[in-house]
């Protein structure tokens, strides 16, 4: 009996344990019947082996480890979508079906390329039978690509992997054409198909196509700001582009090339390069500058990148001094994109999240003392397969990082509320708790009863008085209105302490008031020592209460420097509330201290045991 | 002794410890502004006002719910005499504050704006012609207006204009400076404004009509239809060229609706060709297009039975029961419409009526769709296409510190200049991330036409079908409404929502529901425009009253403990000791607890909408709550549902517990990953709910799917009582009992371990050890846990609030939401505060009844 019910618990507890792994490996269930039987097949084998041939005691331990391994999974859902999804670039965070493992960036080493992530392989549609499919199928691959071809031109295909570029061309052009086809048209026969899916394989849709799969680092002219905020575009009338060379000793070549198709855009100068045959390919070029050089303030170079993850580096050379960027950039994004280098000298402020970059003198001087003009030198370093997933996996941390102003400020708020809440719930609630629990006074279960009853009106009722009661207190926008009243105590933790205390045997206390100790060494002595595990729970509620609380901080601050983090985070969601992943990282850097407090708090509770053991 | 010093330790760091970052402005005066959504945009145009206003400060902050569902923070600034300088407010709510004068009339400041820009004009021209008398005529007035502001750029570009024309120097000098000046100077100009931009963000009748806030941003609905969809179902959806054509009417809307929507083998929706409310429409859209009005002109009498109106909410239930009923579509109405799953973007929508504003994620999103914009079909009644605008609007409080200099940022934003400068540094940052910018719409026609010459038109990288799309929405603010300007606006605009969710899901029939709704909306305009019985609340009688109370508790005591025994047992060791350790919550309870309980009591007895004084009306609020209103008795249903959640709670927090209290390596980890949900912020756990639980692609109905249940619950979309909304609110709480296992866990680890010894020499089981010793040990949790979950239960508000909103159907208007949405939303505190008082009086009872109940089964050990 014992061995069968064990048997049924270590089969569901797998099955469930398998369901989730279908999840997480395949986004979905739409396996069919037979995949599932054989899972659960497998399962109810092992676990009826198992119950059978393992004595109770393993059996037990096993089923409790399954236990614990079911609800980790259940439990750490929430925290593990929270952490892939903050590794997650936009286009991965919302897909149909949904991944689980955030993408690992491709290794790159020649650019321009075609890429493998857009689109997924070619399905069947429904509605056909598979020998009808299986002949129709290479017709219209054959046709797609054929037209696809004469429609984009030849000449923009050269140098790139032709497999992969056939493969994944045609499976985008397929999802184009074949999406808004009537229904009557799939009723003809195999060329009549093949016709109208060409027919609808137009300028338009071959476009998007290669749009969304053609990878390069192209180049526009750049646009120099001075000091007095005046821009000037350079090459206005006939573009610089052609003064760009590749640097000596790299594999490097600049080519003006049409990569989109689009009215009124002259053509950019795509850079292709092929790190396998140097570890690092840069051009150069020397521009005529259109301001004094001490009136120089910053560069805005429109740039296309490839999505490689490689080291980006940037060299800005005039007057004999070099300058380059005091952050590291990496090529992480895939559309036209405007980055500006600013000297730091002439403006400090951080506007990294609006995609300018402080420019500092490098250690290196520079040779280049030609008056009235400068250099610029773009350079691409190989960054190893390894670094260009960490690059790709930590930039939404660095983005969430750099465009938070106040960050240090909305920590230090955290952690100075979070350590007096919790000193001062803990000390204040155990001390009235204690009365309540043990002491004998009139009045006593009167009080009791109405620290109950502040707890059942709803706090929203009270909310304009105690704002008005808080203003009178000159608390309004100052962070005393945020842990003051923790000092008097908390009715939710007033009244477990005192449940917990009461389950204290009182022996202990007289034995200790013979001794000598008063009402207050009791508390403090005997009681607080036994009390650990309350005081923990009491402790963490209110780390979890004060760190996340943010209606508090809402109503009672106006001033950005004053937020604690969980209101910076609210303000931070409302600004960057589509960018998911930014926000997912946000939000995954704010809830590890919790979770590394929840851990060593854990202490406390262990140590409950030894010292509860002491009576009896 | 090492504990001591700890804490005085902390305590010094923290107390010592900078009150830092006060430093805000020093020498500085702050111009304090809320709700204001900073985007880049906006950002830079600050930091420009700072720099053209030298010794001021503009303090934002959060932009959080902007303005509309969260008023929380407006109502307390008011009340409490610290409102914002200005603040961003969305515009349909401004008649709302306008009536209950929280709001600063703004014509005149608008006619100096004028006056103002027509001296810097004088100026200008004066000096172009030559005719310095006539320049000095107008700079003279114009600089005595400017330096009551104090210095700033303005000012000094008039003083070197004067000083120049004192000192003679060449008009080419001077010319420049009056052009700056004439630029810098420019006012608000009413006609600029859209129309009903400028009448919604206006309150009042006849004379008296002011305009109370100055609009920022606005927006319009229309159709967006997917080409390829509408093509692919060929007619009625296409021209005869095979080419995609909007519907012309509502007959062809609903023809559309039921072509483009297509089924699995089960009859199961897998694409939705066009429901009408999803996306953003509402009853106001359709009974617009259907020649219905709302509200009289007079804005006295509500007309939501309107036989147009009606005609459209029919309509609107037609077509929803022609594609197979509300609850089947619903699932498509997800709550996160733009966000995560896109529907119309990955072509699981064909047609829907949405705001202008999709056009810019569609540009980010899916740059590639193939879509096109046209204006929603009229119906039958109606003989052109309409639509409605909202949007947001800059508004002053009553009490703002520096009402001039806050106007004076209205008028610097509303300036060309500064509208392209917000649109140039708003396409700089987008570009920076790689992104394409759609401009937002402006209430005013003249920028928008600016931000598409200089932003839209010629950018390479908008698709041209977003350009199309942006020139068609701006065209159709010619003919756009916008809800009716009114103290009830939120009111009517829950009660025009619940008509429509009632028709539809057939609760009601429409007329029914628009009747309750109408009545609903009339009841509350008829208290607004009441005349005042009472004289406001004298506080001195009721704070008598409350001292008298205190001393007849006291004599009364007194007596009842016999005379001096009181006293001598108050000053007894243990007695002194226990007021000693009590009275830090004493103090709290004194100073910062009981005043706020009391007079939310009186609160209860008076109308009284948070910003006006209380006007005493005896028990009138407990008699309509009781007898009046249907919403209480469901809101108190809801939240009583609820409560199957509290055992539910505990068993699920104490198993977990018991599973965690065995010896096993690595339970810290353990643990810790078992308290990982009750941690996620809200932010982002809402969204993943959200996701789990869609009942079409969720990951709970596919796993039940796969089980067998071929028709799984809808859960959040469902109001159904046993396996809907309410159900689905309680899974998620049982996920988070990670943080009632802590207190389990603490109570755990204080039963002495030798009971269990002496329990298994006497050959007890683990079940039997269970029973007999654990849930006996534990019972004063046990206790704890039940007040407190029904303490909890009862006043639960968080999820209504952050994700259901009390929908669908009302099936999650807990009590509290309820409760808040009269506190803050319909300014009904009083209401909302007799309220309070009868759930504080039903949790009373239920906490009483424990209490009695407590010494036959809670083991202490005293």
């Amino acid at each position: 009996m014992k061995r069968v019910l064990m048997g049924m618990a270590l089969f569901f507890e797998l099955a469930v344990l398998a369901l989730f792994g279908v999840a997480v490996v395949y986004g979905g269930f739409d396996q069919g019947v037979f995949f599932f039987i054989y899972i659960f097949g497998v399962i109810l084998a092992v676990s009826a082996a198992s119950a059978w041939a393992m004595s109770p005691k393993i059996m037990g331990k096993a089923v409790t480890h399954g236990l614990l391994l079911v609800g980790c999974v259940v439990f750490s859902f929430p925290f593990i979508w929270l952490l892939s999804t903050s590794f997650k670039n936009s286009e991965e965070v919302f897909t149909y079906p949904p991944k689980w493992v955030p993408s690992v960036p491709g290794r790159i080493l020649r650019s321009p390329y075609v890429t493998a992530e857009t689109f997924e392989e070619v399905k069947r549609p429904a509605f056909m039978d598979k020998e009808r499919w299986a002949g129709l199928w290479p017709k219209v691959e054959a046709a797609v690509w054929g037209k696809g071809l004469q429609v984009l031109g030849e000449e923009r295909t050269v140098g790139l992997d032709a497999g992969g570029l056939r493969r994944e061309f045609v499976r985008g052009l397929w999802v184009a054409a074949s999406r808004g086809m009537p229904r009557n048209a799939w009723q003809g026969n195999d060329g009549e198909i093949v016709a109208s899916v060409v027919a609808r394989v137009d300028q338009e849709r071959v476009d998007e196509v290669w749009d969304s799969i053609y990878r390069c680092v192209a180049l526009r002219d750049p646009t120099v700001k001075d000091v007095h905020l005046v821009e000037r575009t350079l090459g206005a009338e006939k573009s610089y582009l052609d003064l760009w060379r590749p640097e000596e000793g790299t594999a490097v070549r600049c080519v003006r090339r049409a990569i989109e198709r689009k009215a009124g855009a002259e053509e950019p100068l795509v850079i292709e390069y092929d790190l396998e045959r140097s570890d690092r390919a840069a051009v150069v070029a020397v521009l005529p500058l259109p301001v004094p050089p001490e009136e120089f303030l910053s560069v805005t170079v429109p740039i296309r990148q490839d999505r490689s993850w490689h080291h980006f580096k940037f060299e800005v050379e005039m007057d004999g001094t070099r300058y380059v960027p005091e952050d590291n950039l990496y090529l992480g994004q895939r559309r036209w994109q405007e980055i500006t280098f600013k000297l730091k000298s002439k403006d400090t402020r951080d506007e990294r999240n609006v995609g300018v970059w402080g420019l500092v003198p490098s250690n290196q001087a520079s040779t280049f003392t030609e008056p009235g003009k400068f250099r610029l030198t773009m350079a691409i370093e190989r960054t190893s397969h390894i670094g260009a997933i960490w690059h790709k996996y930590a930039s939404n941390y660095r983005d969430a990082y750099i465009a938070t102003e106040h960050r240090w400020n909305y920590l230090f708020n955290s952690v100075y509320l979070v350590l007096l809440n919790v000193v001062g719930q803990v000390l204040s609630c155990s001390l009235v708790a204690y009365a309540f629990a043990r002491l004998r006074w009139p009045g006593r279960d009167i009080m009791f009863a109405v620290l109950l009853a502040t707890m059942m009106l709803p706090p929203q009722v009270t909310m304009v008085p105690v704002f008005i009661v808080f203003k009178h207190l000159h608390w309004y926008n100052t962070l005393k209105a945020l842990w003051v009243p923790s000092f008097m105590g908390g009715a939710f933790f007033i009244f477990l302490l005192r449940q917990f205390m009461r389950t204290i045997p009182v022996e202990l206390e007289d034995a200790a008031k013979i001794d000598g100790c008063g009402f207050f060494g009791v508390y403090w002595r005997i009681m607080l020592p036994l009390l650990k595990p309350a005081l923990a729970a009491v402790a963490i509620f209110t780390f979890m209460g004060t760190w996340n609380n943010f209606m508090g901080p809402l109503i009672f601050l106006n001033d950005q420097r004053l937020y604690p983090l969980a209101l910076g985070l609210f303000d931070f969601q409302s600004q960057h509330g589509s960018e998911y992943g930014m926000l997912m990282a946000a939000s995954t850097m704010m809830t590890l201290p919790v979770i590394a407090m929840f851990f060593l708090a854990q202490r406390q509770f262990i140590q409950g045991v030894t010292l509860t053991g002491l009576k009896g | 002794m090492r504990r001591t010093a700890c804490i005085a330790l902390i305590l010094a760091f923290c107390l010592l410890g900078p009150s830092c970052g006060r430093s805000a402005a020093e020498g500085h005066k702050e111009l304090i502004v809320w709700n204001a959504f900073l985007g880049q945009g906006l950002t830079a145009a600050l930091r420009q006002f700072e720099e053209e206003h030298p010794g001021w400060v503009v303090v934002t902050s959060s932009g959080v719910g902007a303005g509309n569902m969260d008023p929380q923070k407006l109502m307390c600034g008011i009340a409490g005499g610290s409102p914002p300088d200005m603040l961003s407010q969305d515009r349909f709510s401004v008649g709302e504050w306008a009536s209950r004068d929280t709001f600063l009339a703004l014509d005149d400041f608008v006619q100096d704006s004028l006056r103002q820009e027509a001296w810097a004009q004088g100026v200008r021209e004066g000096l172009a012609a030559g005719d310095l008398a006539r320049a000095r005529q107008s700079l003279t007035p114009l600089m005595s207006a400017l330096e009551r502001l104090g210095p700033g750029r303005r000012l000094s570009l008039a003083a070197a204009i004067r000083e120049g024309m004192s000192e003679q120097r060449s008009l080419e000098d001077l010319t420049p400076l009056a052009d700056e000046l004439a630029a810098l100077c420019q006012g608000i100009h009413p006609e600029r404004f859209y129309e009903v931009c400028w009448q919604e963000a206006s309150y009042g009748q006849g004379d008296e009509r002011r305009v109370y806030a100055i609009p920022n941003g606005t927006d319009d609905r229309l159709l967006f239809y997917n080409d390829d969809l509408l093509e692919r179902a060929g007619p009625p959806c296409v021209d005869e060229n095979g080419k995609a054509k909007p519907p012309a009417n509502w007959d062809e809307l609903k023809a559309y609706a039921l072509k483009l929507t297509e089924r699995d083998a089960n009859g199961k929706i897998t694409r939705l060709g066009f429901a009408p409310n999803y996306g953003n429409s509402w009853l106001y859209i359709y009974g617009w297009l259907n020649g219905g009005a709302f509200m009289t002109p007079d804005g006295r009498t509500c007309t939501l039975n309107d036989p147009k109106v009606l005609g459209a909410l029919k309509y609107m239930v037609e077509v929803y029961d022609a594609l197979g009923g509300m609850e089947q579509v619903g699932a498509f109405q997800s709550t996160f419409q733009t966000g995560e799953f896109n529907s119309f973007f990955i072509g699981k929508v064909a047609m829907k009526i949405d705001g202008n504003y999709i056009l810019s994620s569609i540009a980010e999103h899916a740059p590639n769709l193939r879509f096109t914009v046209a204006p929603a079909p009229p119906g039958p009644k109606g003989d052109k296409p309409i639509t409605w605008s909202g949007g947001y609007s800059w508004a002053i409080p009553v009490g703002s510190k520096n009402p001039e200099m806050a106007f004076e940022l209205i008028r610097f934003l509303m300036t060309d200049r500064v509208w392209r400068l917000e649109g140039l540094v708003n396409s700089r940052y987008m570009a920076s991330r790689g992104r394409c910018y759609v401009p937002e719409m402006a209430p005013l026609w003249h920028i928008n036409q600016m931000r598409y010459d200089l932003l839209v038109r010629d950018n390479p990288d908008l698709p041209p079908r977003i350009k199309k799309g942006f020139l068609v929405c701006a065209d159709m603010m010619k003919d756009s409404r916008f809800r009716p300007v009114t103290p009830v606006g939120q009111f009517l605009w829950d009660e025009q929502a619940r008509a429509f969710e009632k028709a539809v899901r057939h609760t009601y029939t429409p007329e029914e529901a628009l009747e309750r709704g109408r009545r609903r909306v009339q009841d509350q305009l008829d208290l607004i425009y009441a005349a005042r019985v009472n004289p406001p609340v004298n506080w001195n009688y009721p704070m008598a009253v409350v001292g008298f109370l205190a001393l007849a508790g006291a004599v009364l005591s007194y007596f009842c403990f016999g005379r001096g025994g009181l006293v001598r047992r108050m000053v007894r060791h243990e007695s002194l000791a226990g007021y000693m350790f009590v009275s830090p919550w004493f103090l709290g309870f004194a100073v910062l607890t009981a005043g706020p309980i009391v007079v939310s009591i009186i609160f209860s007895f008076c109308r009284y909408d948070v910003v006006r004084p209380a006007e005493f009306v005896g028990l009138e609020n407990y008699r309509r709550l009781l007898s009046d209103d249907p919403l209480f008795w469901k809101a108190l249903a809801n939240t009583v549902f609820m409560m199957l959640g509290v055992p539910l709670g505990m068993a699920v927090g104490l198993a977990v517990a018991v599973l965690l209290n065995t010896k096993v390596r690595g339970m810290q980890i353990y643990r810790t990953i078992f308290f990982l949900p009750a941690i996620v912020p809200a932010v982002a756990s809402s969204i993943l709910w959200i996701w789990v639980l869609n009942p079409e692609a969720g990951l709970l109905n596919s796993v039940l799917r796969m089980l067998g249940w071929s028709n799984p619950p809808r859960w959040l979309q469902s109001s159904s009582w046993l396996l809907g909304s309410k159900t689905a609110i309680i899974m998620m709480g049982l996920w988070g009992a990670g943080a009632g296992m802590i207190i389990w866990l603490a109570g755990l680890k204080g039963i002495p371990q030798h009971l269990y010894e002496a329990a298994e020499i006497d050959g007890a089981n683990r079940f039997r050890k269970f029973v007999h010793i654990t849930l006996p040990m534990l019972s004063p949790y046990i206790f704890f846990n039940l007040i407190m979950g029904i303490i909890g239960t009862l006043q639960i508000f968080t999820q209504a609030y952050i994700m259901t909103s009390g929908g669908p159907d009302d099936s999650t208007l807990f009590y509290v939401y309820y409760l808040f949405n009269n506190a803050f939303r319909y300014f009904n505190m009083g209401y909302a505060s007799a309220l309070a008082w009868i759930l504080f009086a039903i949790i009373l009872v239920l906490t009483l009844i424990q209490l009695k109940l407590a010494p036959k089964w809670v083991h202490y050990e005293t």
